[in-house]
């Protein structure tokens, strides 16, 4: 495995990391991996995930480039970026793609993001055709009936009273400590809107993978909810889906990290064509 | 700003250097991250003081240890002693990129105590300012293992059966028995005078811990100076609020431009 810094982009502000398998270890066919930021977290992710992440997509023979978006992490702001953060993330992505196509040739990608690191893996992949793979983790929810069903009936939860206790017995400045971190809220693209985009992109042969944990407990709370969210498309059996209730949303668990990624990589090498594996030409 | 890694080929560590911006100081800079949870929360802090030192004519380097952030190694891997020699490269890596002579080292938390431990074992330094310092290693541990009760106690998420000693973690990082037996034993209250021109300590609050270290450095009869700086947020202890702090960075530029 080799790592090396990067820099390229509008203004060569941008700042990332190539991990690239040792070249007897390439997986023929393999795309490569391009992951940003996770909310303020730099390129390294939240507990170092995409670090991880990549150099064990490097043992199975992936490259990787983890960076940040301008103005983030380690990359300085553009001068002439626009004031849309939103269409700034978007070309810097498209940017990334583009400096791996020039300087390695690169012609598929994979994007991966993680809450609201899923908006612009979403629209690049949408508009570009050189993105073959996407995971969103933990990216947009929808409330279904089932979901509310399943909140009225949340102080039924043992776990939910066993918290309460739980906190009742620590000090008085810890319990109150921090309960104002958990106030979030993001907007999410229209539901019709996002359907229309998933059936065009299972149509263009894009692998897509979904993965939610508990922590997005307040809109997301049931196995089934993604396909119910979703049921026009029928999409069980044609993504890759994971619901992971025990984790919370960065998988701070080393254990619950370790899960993630193992599904991420079994996912990313079931996206490589079989074709490419066996060194075969596609046919068609 | 001009990303590196530095280092050999199988050890190597993630470097980022910010020239000095006008007029240059002899005098660099190098900054010590805390580690782990710590460092995810800090990370931003600590490129805005470089920006800020940079601004002021310093050659600033910020790096991440061994087995944390962009360097090689995994996160268990990490020790004490590694990052200790991990601070000494990237004293060596600034003075080679820009021809600097002196430098200064600016460390919080862990990274406090690893720039004094640096210090004491003989890294030439021009000045150190020890910013929210680990002062006693069990205190730290017995600190961050409050906060994973907290943690655990406000989480809905079930937690491992397995405790927390066995599993070798902590606050969603490894943390193994060797580098929990190395922060442990780090106690700057106990340490030898180090050979530094001056010793700044920044904090928000005072801590009993801090006016034990002040009367330790006053006996040795080093040069030394406790800086309290409220917080603009009334934040009091380490949280992200506190660390978008803008006070506590300007205080920390300002003293080095004294000290250069």
């Amino acid at each position: 495995m080799r790592e090396r810094v990067c820099t390229f982009g509008p203004e060569e502000s941008l700042v990332g990391v190539l991990t690239e398998p040792d070249p007897a270890k390439v997986l023929p066919g393999a795309p490569t991996v391009v992951l940003s930021n996770v909310g303020l977290n730099h390129h390294v992710g939240p507990y170092r995930i995409w670090v991880e992440l990549a150099r064990q997509l490097a043992a199975r023979g992936f490259s990787t480039l983890r960076f940040d978006l301008s103005g983030l992490g380690d990359s300085r702001p553009r001068r002439a970026g626009g004031p849309d953060e939103f269409q700034r993330a978007r070309e810097e992505t498209r940017a990334a793609l583009d400096f791996l196509e020039q300087k390695k040739g690169q012609r598929r990608f994979v994007l991966m993001g993680l809450c609201s690191g899923v908006d612009s893996v979403h629209a690049v992949t949408v508009q570009d055709p050189r993105v073959v793979g996407a995971a969103f983790i933990d990216g947009y929810t929808y409330r279904t009936a089932g979901y509310h069903l399943r909140f009225q009936f949340r102080y039924l939860s043992p776990r939910r009273w066993s918290r309460y206790l739980r906190k009742r017995k620590l000090p008085t400045q810890l319990r109150e400590a921090g309960e104002a971190d958990e106030v979030y809220t993001r907007e999410y693209p229209e539901q019709a809107r996002l359907m229309e985009d998933y059936g065009r992109l299972l149509e263009r042969g894009v692998s897509l993978c979904f993965v939610f944990s508990g922590g997005m407990g307040l809109s997301y709370n049931y196995e089934r909810q993604f396909f119910e969210m979703f049921s026009p498309l029928k999409l069980e059996n044609r993504v890759t889906y994971a619901f992971y209730p025990h984790a919370d949303h960065l998988f701070s668990v080393p254990d619950d990290r370790a899960e993630l990624l193992r599904k991420l990589i079994a996912w990313a090498v079931g996206s490589v064509p079989p074709h490419a594996l066996t060194g075969e030409r596609p046919t068609g | 700003m001009t990303p590196c890694f530095f280092g050999s080929s199988e050890r190597q560590l993630f470097g980022m250097h910010h020239p000095a911006q006008g007029a240059e100081r002899a005098t660099g800079v190098v900054l010590c991250y805390p580690a782990a949870q710590e460092y995810m929360l800090t990370h931003w802090a600590f490129r805005k003081l470089a920006g800020m030192l940079a601004r002021e004519g310093f050659h600033v380097f910020r790096f991440d240890y061994y087995g944390t952030g962009d360097s090689a190694g995994a996160v268990h891997e990490g020790r004490v002693a590694e990052w200790l020699k991990d601070i000494r490269h990237a004293v060596n890596e600034l003075q080679d990129l820009t021809g600097v002579q002196r430098v200064s080292l600016v460390g919080m938390r862990l990274g406090a105590a690893l720039a004094v431990r640096a210090a004491v074992e003989g890294l030439s330094t021009a000045g150190l300012v020890l910013w929210e310092p680990l002062v006693e290693g069990a205190a730290y541990l017995k600190e961050l293992e409050l906060l994973q009760t907290r943690r655990a106690a406000r989480t809905l998420f079930p937690q491992p059966v397995v405790p927390l000693e066995v599993r070798q973690e902590l606050l969603g990082f490894a943390f193994p028995r060797a580098l929990h037996e190395d922060v442990l034993a780090l106690d700057l209250t106990a340490l030898p005078a180090w050979p530094s021109t001056r010793t700044h300590l920044v904090t928000a609050t005072p801590k009993p811990e801090y006016e034990r270290l002040q009367r330790h450095l006053e006996a040795t009869g080093l040069p030394f100076q406790h800086h309290l700086v409220a917080e603009d947020t009334g934040a009091s202890t380490i949280r992200e609020s506190a660390l978008l702090s803008n006070r506590v960075l300007q205080t920390i530029t300002s003293l080095l431009k004294e000290a250069a």
